[in-house]
């Protein structure tokens, strides 16, 4: 069984593949795996530095309205727009990110807040820009030119696997940094900041390159996002976003590579079933979640795992 | 002149609010060492009970006694079934469970109110002249009523041996335990107090604010900034805080709409920047 552990990154690209077809509709696949990109950027600080954000909806939002207006009022190159919103999430990470590093614990989880709210009511005064409380209107979805042919994103599935291209892209990366030496200084970080500190390392420059590679990810995320739904509602940067994600999260298990993905399908596919049938499915995902934070702390790809480990005796496979 | 004293009396009122829910939060905060997310939750559906209290009975001041108990007993109940199961475990997930809780009562309140704002009608109508201003009567006795409050509170915590026992907690909950004292009975006493706070701000706010389930998380990111630019865990600094805050956006108002809800957070960075750990909070 060991070649499951060598070969994840294989079977996790055709998994996703065919995710697609086994779903009730393609666009709810779309969604899953935008949703876990965007789980995945805000994991980065829970699961290696321990740094829980209630800030990620703004920088989702940053993304998605970023996208949005540049699509809107200069009607960009889609790869353009998606460059510059992940440089326009990394922005806003940077900005928050030099004051929110310098506290840790709860007040870090306090100041992110902080700057969520602020990030709320800018948007939402910005009339002119963003719509304020009516929403960005307007979005299209442009066609991918590649030269000789042009890819129609206006199809469902297309456009799913241009997504799941940035996806795969993404967890790449995150999947290289947390193998590579600065990913070890981050979980080192985690566990003991002052130890840290001691050998040497400057754990708030760490800290704040890892906000910034999550703000430039979660940037992304809002960007595919304005392009999927076509219209941005300033409720994605809300307080009860940011929450969601930490939900997500929890749900799939931080500590786990693959938990915030898992999450965000578990979620996402609870509420499609769910919203069905009672307007106040919410209520049910609160009750889940308050079960997972008192006994499945872990999540469903912790338990996973800890079943693997103790079958097949391999190591974890993050 | 007439039109910045109005103002700045608008921001003590809704300063003593702030207030009152600054002070729970601090104090759960400084005993149990627990960030409590539900607080904005006990908050808006205390709110929500006065209203429908009040709608029924035809009693508001019978509301604002009875709501804010069973709002304890609530908080008592929250602690004893399932807050207590997390104090072992990190602090990252007694803030998603008190989170969790805050989310399931906020769909409560939708499920059972619905989604649409509702006001209460107006308690204590008529103005009182203050000789150089006229004010809402309701208003005048909200501050009186909660500096009251907030008076008896200091007592208590400060001059009894209940109050001793508090403080000596938020040092070191371990010895206390040791000297033979039921520190989970204080614990469980102190988050049903919290509470208690709460549906008391609940309650006095329902007359002058209009009632939505989100309500509770609004209040509860205000509250946040007056706790933590006051100091966590500190009693002077939830009262400094408060009516920073109620000032602050007052007074914002009137130069700049916009900008009252950004002022707060603006100060609280930079108060922050220049003191870490609050105006009065200790490292």
């Amino acid at each position: 069984m060991g070649w499951i552990v060598s070969h994840q990154f294989s079977i996790l690209t055709i998994v996703l593949i065919f995710f697609p077809f086994i779903l009730p509709y393609k666009a709810l696949a779309t969604n899953i795996i935008i949703f876990g990109l965007l789980v995945m950027a805000f994991n980065i600080l829970l699961g290696f530095v321990g740094l829980l954000s209630f800030c990620h909806a703004a920088l989702f939002g940053a993304g998605a309205y970023a996208m949005g207006i540049l699509l809107v009022n200069f009607k960009v190159h889609i790869l353009l727009g998606l460059l510059m919103s992940s440089v326009v999430g990394g922005l806003v990470a940077l900005i928050f990110g030099t004051f929110v590093i310098q506290r840790v614990g709860i007040y870090f989880g306090l100041l992110t807040l902080a700057f969520n709210q602020i990030a709320y009511f800018v948007i939402y005064g910005m009339r002119n820009l963003t719509g304020g409380d009516s929403g960005l209107r307007g979005i299209f979805r442009p066609d991918l030119p590649l030269g000789f042919f042009t890819l129609p994103l206006g199809s469902e599935l297309i456009f799913y696997y241009f997504v799941l291209f940035w996806f795969l892209l993404s967890a790449f990366l995150i999947k290289r940094m947390a193998d590579s030496s600065f990913g070890k200084v981050l979980r080192g970080i985690k566990e003991n900041e002052m130890r840290a500190e001691a050998i040497g390392c400057n754990a708030k420059r760490f800290k704040l390159v890892a906000f910034v590679l999550s703000g430039i990810l979660a940037g992304l995320a809002g960007a595919l996002f304005a392009i999927y739904v076509k219209f941005v509602s300033v409720d994605i940067v809300g307080f009860v976003m940011s929450g969601e994600v930490v939900m997500m999260a929890l749900l799939g298990g931080v500590s786990s590579f693959y938990g915030p993905l898992v999450g965000s399908a578990i979620f996402l596919l609870i509420s499609d079933i769910l919203s069905g049938y009672w307007e106040r499915w919410m209520l049910l995902m609160g009750l889940i979640f308050i079960l997972f934070v008192m006994f499945f702390r872990e999540g469903v790809c912790g338990w996973f795992e800890d079943l693997f480990e103790k079958y097949v005796g391999k190591r974890k496979m993050i | 002149m007439a039109l910045i004293i109005s103002q700045v009396l608008n921001g003590i009122t809704l300063g003593v609010i702030y207030i009152l829910l600054a002070l729970g939060l601090s104090i759960v905060f400084g005993m149990l060492g627990i960030v409590n997310f539900a607080h904005g939750a006990f908050y808006a559906i205390a709110a929500y009970f006065a209203y429908t209290f009040t709608m029924h009975l035809g009693n508001f001041w019978l509301a604002l006694v009875v709501i804010p108990v069973l709002m304890g007993a609530l908080g008592i109940g929250v602690e004893f079934s399932i807050l207590r199961r997390m104090y072992d475990k990190e602090p990252i997930y007694q803030i998603l469970l008190t989170f969790g809780i805050a989310f399931v009562v906020q769909e409560v309140i939708t499920i059972f109110w619905d989604p649409m704002a509702k006001s209460l009608p107006p308690q204590l109508p008529g103005i009182i002249d203050l000789g150089f201003m006229f004010f809402p009567k309701y208003r005048l006795f909200l501050v009186v009523l909660t500096s009251g409050i907030v008076f008896l509170a200091w007592l208590f915590i400060e001059k009894t041996k209940y109050g001793s026992i508090i403080r000596a907690g938020t040092e070191n909950s371990p010895m206390v335990n040791c000297l033979g004292i039921n520190i989970s009975a204080v614990f469980t006493f102190v988050f049903g107090f919290g509470a208690y706070l709460a549906g008391l701000a609940g309650v006095l706010s329902a007359p002058i604010r209009s009632l939505k389930p989100y309500m509770g998380w609004e209040i509860l990111v205000t509250t946040f900034v007056v706790v933590v630019i006051g100091g966590m865990g500190s009693l002077s600094g939830a009262l400094i805080g408060g009516i920073l805050i109620g000032l602050a956006q007052c007074l914002t108002s009137l130069v700049w709409p916009i900008g009252t809800n950004i002022i707060i957070f603006i100060l609280m960075a930079i108060i922050l920047l220049v003191r870490p750990y609050g105006l009065l909070g200790r490292t």
